[in-house]
């Protein structure tokens, strides 16, 4: 942590951060998987913890060193190949992107 | 998967010349490994390292390393009837192609007449570096598991057979499950003379595992085997 406030709105990095999630999830919509590619870093972690309901003071409310996907960008680029294959069945139908 | 390069094999080839075999309860399937290699090179080559080599060296059986060393077979997948299964798989995880091999047990628990619940553990000797076994884990959850490149498109043909087996066409119709038999219901080719693994081992594509399964089925559900 270098900062114990989060950014004001419309502090410039902010505004930076809010206009790529707008623009991801557009790509996303549109399943442009290719531009999405682009936007991300060589040394990106992609990864969906495994959530776990647990006590309070239990400490942890995800699995440690187990997530649904975790991945680098040599998997991203797979599974995006993996897309434009004629065996990727399980979407089609297409999954939807959604954002809460 | 061989179209997005996940695995190093360009063709399907590796797999038609790999061996099916059948023994006790179980079938599975093997790939062909590249000629020439002794114990050693073939763990290499399946992307184990020279730290867990002299480990498996000294628990596999003898008949084990003779699969691998002799036959020049690979293990892959299996099931133990009933309901039992293992993956045995190398991806390359990375674009500089490096292959890691990785363990699935997985185990087919029904619900009801039409819906199983498919557990799928990932497996890796307690013995291994750490660093081998981040990687084996990586090259599992690439492939299988819920949101494994492999898994997910399977899982989509396990729903569609599940379906369709209800249906009115799979009730008037008999399973053709005789890929590898000749009309007159004998092997296409004999069983492998030298087979270093127990069993029977047929090489080339067939559905001898299939029908290993369902007849040890058949003869439950008929109450014919003890």
């Amino acid at each position: 942590m270098t900062t114990a406030r989060p950014l004001p709105y419309g502090d410039p990095a902010h505004l930076g951060a809010h206009q790529f999630l707008v623009e991801e999830a557009a790509l996303l919509d549109a399943a442009d998987y290719a531009g999405w590619l682009e936007l991300l870093c060589e040394d990106i972690r992609y990864v969906m913890p495994v959530r776990v309901t647990t006590a309070r003071g239990a400490g942890f409310d995800t699995l440690a060193g187990m997530g649904h996907f975790d991945e680098d960008l040599y998997a991203l680029r797979k599974r995006v190949q993996r897309l434009a294959t004629d065996h990727a069945w399980t979407e089609d139908p297409p999954s939807r992107s959604s954002r809460p | 998967m061989v179209d997005i390069g996940l695995f190093r094999e360009p063709k399907a080839s590796k797999r038609k010349e790999g061996a099916l075999y059948q023994a006790g309860p179980g079938a599975g399937t093997t790939y062909k490994l590249p000629p020439g290699g002794d114990f050693a090179d073939q763990l290499r080559y399946v992307g184990y390292p020279d730290a867990m080599i002299p480990g498996l060296a000294a628990t596999w059986s003898d008949r084990q390393r003779a699969l691998v060393a002799d036959s020049g077979f690979m293990v892959s997948a299996a099931t133990l009837f009933p309901n039992l299964s293992f993956v045995h798989n190398w991806p390359q995880i990375d674009a500089a192609g490096t292959v890691v091999p990785f363990i699935s047990l997985r185990q087919w628990q029904p619900v009801s007449e039409r819906e199983t619940e498919v557990l799928s553990w990932f497996a890796v000797d307690a013995a291994a570096p750490e660093d081998f076994k981040r990687k084996s884990y990586q090259a599992y959850l690439m492939c299988f598991g819920t949101s494994g490149m492999f898994e997910q498109d399977d899982v989509e043909n396990w729903v569609s057979i599940t379906d369709m087996a209800a249906g009115s066409m799979a009730r008037r119709l008999k399973l053709n499950s005789r890929m590898g038999l000749t009309s007159e219901g004998k092997p296409v080719k004999p069983p492998l003379a030298a087979f270093a693994g127990p069993g029977l081992a047929y090489q080339g594509f067939g559905e001898y595992g299939q029908r290993h399964w369902l007849s040890q089925w058949s003869d439950h559900v008929s109450g014919g085997a003890r």
